[in-house]
């Protein structure tokens, strides 16, 4: 990582990892490329990447995941299930990244305070 | 008392919330049948099960992995007992699972979140734990095992919880959790224990990994001394019913066990069964396929179409995200936030695992079932890891519930007023506990259901009548679907009088052996002889007839069961013995009525298979007889079976016997495409797979078969390059070449092989080839029809397989008419035997071996193969229907043919050409209840092709019906047919008969004892030759006989047979035995000595004379009676352990 620091400029890294995210998703979309890279994984994949590189604040997370749930609610009332049964998937995993990130600071950094 | 009522108002509304049973069960009302497992004789029952063999279930089975029941169903049978009925003590020991669940879950809050503030927490969590859709859908059959480790699951992770962080002692907690694993075990049935695997071992981990944050490495030797303490406590004090588990799965004596089937089928039951275990479900706490599924589910519709539901569905999820959103770091204490942690993992991994095959998680699933050996066991995900995803979404919801309210609500009125609201919209959610019939699974079909009194009255009768009363159930189950089913609701694969009576009841259920078909046919047959030998032979000697059965299709009394009863009441040697309403006990004539245990009179060898006793044991008129017939379990014991000089029956294989069945080999042979061709990179991985494939070959057989595999393979890359594209002629001509010359060397190996096999097999082998031949024939005959191609090279190949046909079809031994039969025998002895048919055809002419012989004529025959040809007076096929013009069959369509005379002992084949231009799917049944009695698969052939195929006979069908020949194509694809003939093909009976003339040399004077279902004692006196004993029970290689010196007989006689040459002495019913000292110390007679005989039961030759003893019992009652001493012992220490604990000392 030290390497990393010092010969690239982290908002450049931020960039390219975002622009990264965006290009798979697109691709996973695609014939051929959907073999190897499915929407939902790559989902997981951005979600890793917003959550735990950029920094993103996972309080924010929740409210995305809450989002989705009720996106899902209505969803399911109007008879869309298969739209529903990914937007869970994508909520559940949000969700998840939060907590994961709430046990590190938990778990880690509360020592570090001590 | 106002005191305690406030003190323990938390728990005693729980109790409250308990008696939702008494609303279920409505007067006499039972819960009974399907897989329930509940019992009208309930005590006996229990007792029955501290043995390892159920010897009232057919001619007996082993249970011995099912110990762990001994505990679950100890609470109705206990509470039945004090209450005197079975509807009062199931009520009882329902509320007591209900209690036990909602008490343990209690308990695991209190000890979490004790605050007062914390109420609505605890009742919430508690109430929501028993009232939630994924226990309703065990309660329509009261899964007890499901219930225990529902109830397991709070107070085991306590237990582990405290152990590891050191609240409780070590000895503490092993034993805490030893006992509890002891009282709710589940069953003993380890694959329910897939949750409490996941839960106890992420906790483990869990708490581990914090505990090294605190106290560094040293947490990891304790988390491993724990592990193996609380493994071992787990193990010793359950060990009745794991020791007779690991013997049963080290022996293979049990069928249950291996009864889970390959990887593709569980994957594919897995498919079926977590369809609907999405994440969206999960988070609902839904998911459960019989919601889905079964369009008439009782509750399941409001569910997924009512938007209020829906929204409701989705409070708990909600409850823990908004919970998570507003939660600070100092709302909880470290102990709580460390809780709460561990069940957010518990649910993401559980939801992971009860997902099973279902997207997107289902890789993980599905890689743990194929590389994990005996993970397959947690087949049907979702009920085996379902209790961690429901456990931890309830906690959770409840904890953020509690989290939000009090954060927000400061009024306390307020506050609780909203606390009593959820809980009782818990109620509310789940209203189907209190409206829906949910016991009802398919009207009228139910789980829940009034006995009748006639009922109860024949059950009383029946259990009254000596201890030699076996029964058998006519009408038969119903012959589809094998279950026993009743007009007043009641359904089970278990017959309801298997389920109520303390006598051994036959039936035709799905593990009935061959011999019991048999009997019904013959039940059923005109030859009430031949009926009564069977019966007696087996020692049935009492029918139950029941007038209120319906079979699966709900037709009430239809006419197959109508024409059952007809005839069995016409057999005369059946008799009304007692009438109760609509059960009727019948009595059958004791003339071939042989005890548990005899000694042979006369003794039958025969190599026919099973379905062939009705023309063995009719023929002997010999009371005291056996039969034994050429089974695996015989294998390797032609000494002592032929210690006797026994009658012997050979019956001749009757080769490619079908109507043109040498010609329709062929059309079942697919040539696959092939995707690698020469050439490809992948090609190379190819070769090595076919070079190591080659490497473990172990006999000429396979060499060929191997051979003819590979020439398929070279044919179809033949056709790939013939029509490759982008290839210049001379690379396609290269690649040709190169391909004929590898195919001509197999196809020259097999031909030589097939040669060169010996006796019958060469014939076999030859027209395996010459059928392979004309598949890869008819293959290059298109290619050679192709204009554009290198022709020249494929007729040269089409030339060569000519040349190999014509090398070997023609002295091939099969039969080429229906009037004329060629059929190949073995004789292993020398000696005078004589031809005897048996079937309804007359046999013209009989040529052995080139010579004309007559079926008077005594024949010397030398050991060896034998070959007969005979020619008969007509075919012994007989065409019932017809159509010989050409017609077109659309998807959906059908057509009728009619069923003469049905019989059910012959077959049905369906012979026609068909062309069609895509593949299509065709399925015949029986008009009378649709089921489908054979499908059929048509290839896309733009040629004629010829189809001849058996159809799997429905013995219900009754005379006249029509058979329906369907199209069930989805995809509209039509097939032409002509030439369409249902034939009814009789099987020729014919055999080799060898009459001894030195019979078996007298018999011994026996008495035998009972002591349990596993262990009897056989006193034998005056034996003055070695002998045969047999043992009526099925044949299992856990029976052993030992030979002891004791002879005493001072035991009371209950029955005598053959003017006392055996006596039947009254029952012990007893745990131990003295003679249980000669079973543990002494040897058994060799397993060579043991004999299956008459297709089910055991014979053991005995080679001792004098007076003696034999004890039979059954080796896997051993490892009981061992695991249930270490279980005692154990027991015994932790309670003495935990009271002087609770006395103050250690």
């Amino acid at each position: 990582m030290g390497k990393i620091k010092k010969n690239i400029n982290p908002k450049t890294l931020k960039f390219f990892l975002l622009a990264l995210s965006i290009v798979l998703t697109f691709l996973s979309t695609l014939p051929y490329f959907n073999i190897f890279l499915d929407s939902q994984v790559t989902f997981l994949f951005i979600i890793v990447i917003v959550i735990s590189i950029l920094g993103f604040p996972y309080r924010y997370v929740y409210l995305i995941s809450i989002a989705l749930i009720i996106l899902c609610l209505l969803l399911l009332i109007v008879g869309q299930d298969l739209i529903a049964e990914k937007l869970a998937f994508y909520s559940f995993i949000a969700v998840f990244l939060g907590i994961f990130q709430g046990i590190y600071i938990y778990v880690f950094k509360k020592n570090e305070d001590n | 008392m106002i005191n305690f009522l406030k003190k323990h108002a938390e728990i005693i509304f729980i109790f409250i919330s308990s008696l939702t049973p008494l609303w279920w069960l409505k007067n006499n009302e039972v819960v009974i049948g399907h897989d329930s497992g509940f019992r009208l004789n309930y005590l006996d029952h229990l007792i029955n099960l501290f043995f390892s063999w159920n010897h009232l279930h057919n001619f007996g089975t082993d249970w011995g992995i099912l110990k762990g029941f001994l505990v679950i169903q100890f609470p109705e049978t206990f509470f039945s007992v004090i209450f005197g009925s079975l509807a009062l003590g199931q009520k009882a020991a329902f509320i007591f699972w209900f209690f036990i669940m909602g008490a343990s879950m209690y308990v695991f809050l209190r000890n979490f979140f004790p605050k007062k503030e914390n109420w609505i927490l605890r009742i919430f969590g508690s109430v929501f734990y028993i009232y939630n859709f994924f226990l309703l859908q065990g309660w329509f059959i009261a899964e007890r095992a499901k219930f225990s480790l529902f109830a397991a699951l709070p107070l085991g992770l306590l237990i582990i919880y405290k152990t590891l962080n050191k609240e409780y002692p070590l000895h503490k907690g092993v034993i805490l959790f030893s006992l509890l694993s002891f009282f709710l075990n589940g069953g003993g049935s380890p694959p329910l224990y897939g949750s409490l695997i996941l839960v106890y071992g992420l906790s483990f981990i869990f708490s581990t990994t914090l505990n090294i944050r605190k106290t560094g490495i040293r947490a990891i030797p304790f988390a491993l001394k724990t592990a193996i303490l609380f493994g071992l406590g787990f193990l010793s004090v359950n060990a009745y019913f794991i020791l007779p588990q690991i013997y049963a799965a080290v022996s293979g004596y049990s069928g249950i066990l291996s009864s889970i089937g390959g990887i593709s089928g569980i994957l594919a039951w897995e498919n079926a069964i977590n369809k609907f275990a999405s994440v969206l479900n999960l988070i609902r706490l839904q998911g459960i396929p019989d919601w889905y599924d079964n369009p008439s589910h009782s509750f399941s519709h409001h569910y997924i179409n009512n938007p209020a539901l829906i929204i409701l569905s989705f409070a708990p999820i909600l409850l823990i995200i908004f919970g998570l959103f507003f939660q600070n770091r100092k709302d909880l204490i470290r102990e709580q936030q460390n809780l709460i942690h561990l069940l957010f993992i518990v649910l993401l991994v559980g939801m992971v695992f009860a997902g099973g095959s279902h997207p997107p998680f289902g890789f993980i699933y599905i890689f743990l079932v194929e590389h994990v050996p005996g993970f397959a066991i947690f087949r049907s995900a979702i009920y085996k890891f379902g209790p961690a995803v429901w456990f931890s979404m309830i906690v959770l919801s409840s904890f953020y519930l509690n989290l939000i309210l009090i954060k927000f609500v400061k009024n306390n009125r307020i506050f609780n007023v909203i606390g009593i609201v959820s809980i009782l919209l818990v109620f509310v959610y789940h209203f189907p506990f209190f409206t829906a019939n949910f016991f009802e699974f398919n009207k009228p079909f139910t789980t829940k259901v009034s006995i009748p009194s006639y009922v109860n009255e024949s059950r009383e009768y029946v259990n009254n009548l000596d201890s030699s009363t076996k029964l058998i159930l006519i009408p038969k189950l119903d012959p589809l679907y094998k279950v026993d089913s009743y007009s007043w609701g009641f359904w089970s694969l278990e017959p309801l009088p298997f389920l109520s009576l303390n006598h051994p009841v036959i039936s035709n259920d799905t593990v009935a052996p061959e011999v019991i078909d048999q009997i019904y046919k013959s039940i059923g047959s005109d030859e009430s002889d031949y009926s009564l030998k069977l019966l007696g032979r087996v020692g049935i000697n009492k029918a139950l007839f029941r007038n209120d059965i319906i079979y699966n299709d709900k037709l009430n009394i239809n006419e197959a069961i109508e024409s059952e009863k007809e005839k069995i009441l016409n057999n005369k040697n059946i008799s009304i013995e007692r009438k109760f309403e609509n059960w009727e006990i019948l009595s059958i004539n004791p003339a071939y009525y042989v005890p548990l245990f005899y000694s042979p009179l006369a003794i039958t060898n025969s190599n026919a298979a099973l379905d062939k006793n009705r023309d063995i044991s009719s023929s002997e008129d010999q009371v005291r007889t056996l039969t034994i017939y050429q089974e695996v379990e015989n294998s390797g014991k032609s000494n002592v079976i032929n210690k006797f000089d026994n009658d012997k029956y050979i019956e001749p294989e009757c080769i490619l016997c079908m109507d043109r069945e040498y010609e329709s080999i062929r059309i079942n042979l697919l040539i696959p495409k092939a995707t690698i061709l020469p050439g490809s990179i992948f090609h190379k991985l190819k070769q090595n797979k076919e070079k190591k494939i080659r490497s473990q070959i172990v006999d000429p057989s396979q060499e060929i078969d191997i051979n003819l595999a590979f020439s398929q393979t070279r044919i179809s890359e033949f056709d790939g390059v013939f029509n490759q594209p982008y290839l210049s002629s001379e690379e396609r001509l290269l690649k040709l070449e190169n391909l004929s010359k590898e195919y001509r060397s197999l196809i020259e190996n097999a031909v030589n092989g097939s040669s060169q096999l010996p006796g019958i097999q060469s014939d076999k082998y030859k027209a395996k080839t010459a059928a392979y031949l004309y598949s890869q024939k008819d293959l290059l005959g298109t290619l050679y029809a192709n204009d554009s191609g290198p022709r020249s090279i494929t007729l040269d190949l089409i030339k060569f397989i000519e040349t190999n046909i014509s090398l070997i079809e023609h002295d091939i031994w099969y039969s080429e008419s229906l009037s004329k039969k060629k059929l190949v025998f073995s004789v292993e002895e020398k000696g005078e035997y004589q031809l005897k048919n048996l079937g309804n055809f007359e046999i013209k002419e009989a040529n052995l071996d080139g010579k004309i012989v007559s079926m008077a004529d005594r024949l010397t025959l030398d050991k060896g193969e034998h070959r007969l040809e005979i020619k008969l007076e007509g075919e012994d096929n007989q065409v019932l229907d017809q159509r010989l013009g050409e017609f077109s069959l659309n998807n959906n369509q059908t057509f009728k043919l009619n069923l003469k005379d049905v019989d059910e002992y012959d077959k049905y084949i369906l012979t026609f050409e068909y062309k069609a231009p895509s593949d299509v799917t065709i399925e015949t049944f029986t008009e009378h209840d649709k089921s489908v009695n054979s499908r059929i698969n048509l290839y896309g052939n733009t040629d004629w092709e010829l189809i001849s195929q058996e159809l799997k006979n429905n013995s219900a069908a009754p005379n006249n019906s029509d058979l329906i020949v369907k199209n069930i194509s989805k995809n509209r694809n039509v097939a032409s047919i002509r030439n369409l003939k249902l034939t009814k093909k009789i099987s020729p009976r014919i055999y080799l008969f060898r009459d001894s003339s030195n019979k078996v040399q007298g018999s011994p004077i026996i008495s035998f004892k009972k002591i349990n279902p596993t262990h009897y004692t056989v006193k034998i006196r005056d034996a003055k030759n070695p002998f045969i004993l047999s043992f009526g029970s099925s044949f299992s290689p856990g029976w052993k006989a030992y030979i002891s010196n004791n002879s005493e007989s001072g035991d009371e006689i209950q029955k005598t047979y053959f003017n006392g040459e055996i006596k039947e002495l009254k029952p012990g019913n007893k745990l131990f035995d003295k003679s249980l000292g000669s079973v543990f110390m002494g040897k058994p007679i060799p397993e060579l000595n043991h004999i299956k005989a008459n297709g089910y039961s055991n014979a053991w030759y005995i080679d001792r004379t004098g007076d003696f003893e034999i004890i039979v019992f059954y080796e896997p009652q051993k490892a009981f009676y061992l695991g249930g001493i270490i279980s005692i012992v154990t027991l015994i220490l932790f309670l003495y352990i935990l009271l002087r604990m609770k006395n103050g000392k250690n």
